[in-house]
């Protein structure tokens, strides 16, 4: 269980910014004593609120997981037809239950991960993880999204790359990536994702032809809750938790991670991962 | 007909796995506690046990411990089903020699070929 001792200590300026804990105001002079003697009491208090977070937070996703497991079940058993003939308004009502529910478990997914990554309970199941696996998935899952928007993907993949890596969270990097690819793509724009590996390195960029990010916010894109100026204008839906994840399963694996961005013209992430556990 | 268990505490997620495995000709029975699941396979001696991890009571884990005591039941076909926020578990499982484990929310689909994948690697 992690203390504020050595939260304080966890790499990476932007979480530590959100994981501050109360701060405690400047004591007057005669104070001094009494709040050096509370000092470890206060302390202590913390990790008991820490380990009770972190408590909630595995309940609490059990409680969401199972009603959303029970929905997307029945949900592909009545799109597959085996309980009956399913008629083509039922289909396309079933496909926005289907894709709406899907929508909600990566909520939930996302605010669960801040929420580990809060409590300092985030943690990396790493495997040996080939990258085609993972991408093939994620793809299969997106393409009502990509088909829905007119967009055009393109996958392109150095073959055989393989690293050590925890498949969830590698999944869930990409999964927001693309997901905000495909938000401010416009109708038939493009979205390319691509993976190639340099000096042990694999680098995998997920370029879009977007509305992209003025210059002056892409320094707050990784920053909790942030939602540019655009997505707001033109009421595309988010939380502002996608990069802030994205940004830290990179960092929580050894990697760097770059945006380039021109509005109007599309935006760029680039994510450097080792392919070896440093 | 192959016969299958399946223990979960919340009674829809049962009823989800029984019904698709029902679908895809499996000869299925239902328990929602770790007693149940020990009773159940007592009594009809499934081929094969999807058994959910966090139960009140006695957990998956404590009851896949047990089988795996018993001769009888040592090499009996255990699927895990889990929540993603136990890991560690998953671990634990396979180290009490789980043949597969299955992520909710999963798909039900995935189910049957995984139960099905599991059944050929023993068989074999």
């Amino acid at each position: 269980m992690s203390t504020p001792k050595q939260r304080a200590r966890s790499p990476g300026g932007l979480v530590d910014e959100f994981q501050s804990g109360p701060r405690a105001t400047v004591p007057a002079a005669g104070e001094q004593t009494h709040v050096q003697q509370r000092q470890p009491k206060f302390a202590h208090g913390l990790g008991e609120l820490d380990a009770a977070k972190a408590e909630f937070v595995a309940r609490v996703s059990h409680e969401l997981r199972h009603p959303l497991c029970n929905l997307l079940g029945y949900l592909e058993i009545l799109q597959d037809g085996s309980v009956g003939a399913v008629s083509r308004e039922q289909r396309h009502m079933l496909e926005v239950m289907d894709h709406n529910t899907h929508r909600l478990l990566s909520l939930v997914e996302n605010l669960l991960t801040t929420e580990h990554i809060d409590a300092g309970t985030y943690r990396l199941h790493r495997t040996r993880v080939p990258l085609s696996g993972i991408v093939d998935h994620l793809v299969q899952l997106l393409a009502p999204d990509i088909q829905d928007r007119a967009l055009r993907c393109t996958v392109s993949l150095q073959p055989g790359i393989e690293l050590d890596a925890d498949p969830d969270q590698l999944e869930r990097m990409l999964a927001n990536l693309m997901s905000n690819a495909i938000k401010f793509t416009p109708p038939d724009g493009h979205i390319e994702l691509t993976a190639r590996v340099d000096a042990g390195h694999v680098v995998i960029t997920v370029r879009d032809t977007g509305i992209g990010v003025p210059i002056e916010e892409q320094p707050q894109l990784f920053r909790r809750f942030f939602r540019s100026t655009a997505s707001d204008t033109l009421e595309i839906q988010g939380a502002g938790l996608g990069l802030f994840i994205v940004n830290r399963i990179v960092e929580a694996h050894g990697g760097v991670i770059a945006v380039a961005s021109a509005p109007g013209e599309g935006t760029a992430v680039t994510i450097r991962l080792p392919l070896r556990r440093v | 007909m192959t016969k299958a268990l399946v223990v979960d505490d919340d009674p829809d997620v049962c009823d989800l796995v029984a019904y698709k495995l029902e679908q895809s000709g499996f000869d299925v029975r239902r328990a929602q506690s770790g007693q149940q699941a020990l009773d159940a396979v007592a009594a009809q001696q499934p081929d094969v046990v999807l058994l959910d991890i966090m139960m009140p009571g006695m957990s998956g884990l404590e009851v896949l411990e047990r089988w795996r005591l018993d001769g009888s039941t040592a090499k009996l076909a255990v699927l895990l089903l889990t929540a993603k926020a136990q890991e560690s578990d998953v671990e634990r499982g396979f180290e009490l020699g789980a043949d597969d484990y299955i992520v909710k929310p999963f798909s039900p689909r995935e189910v049957v070929r995984r139960v099905n994948a599991v059944l050929s690697r023993v068989s074999r």
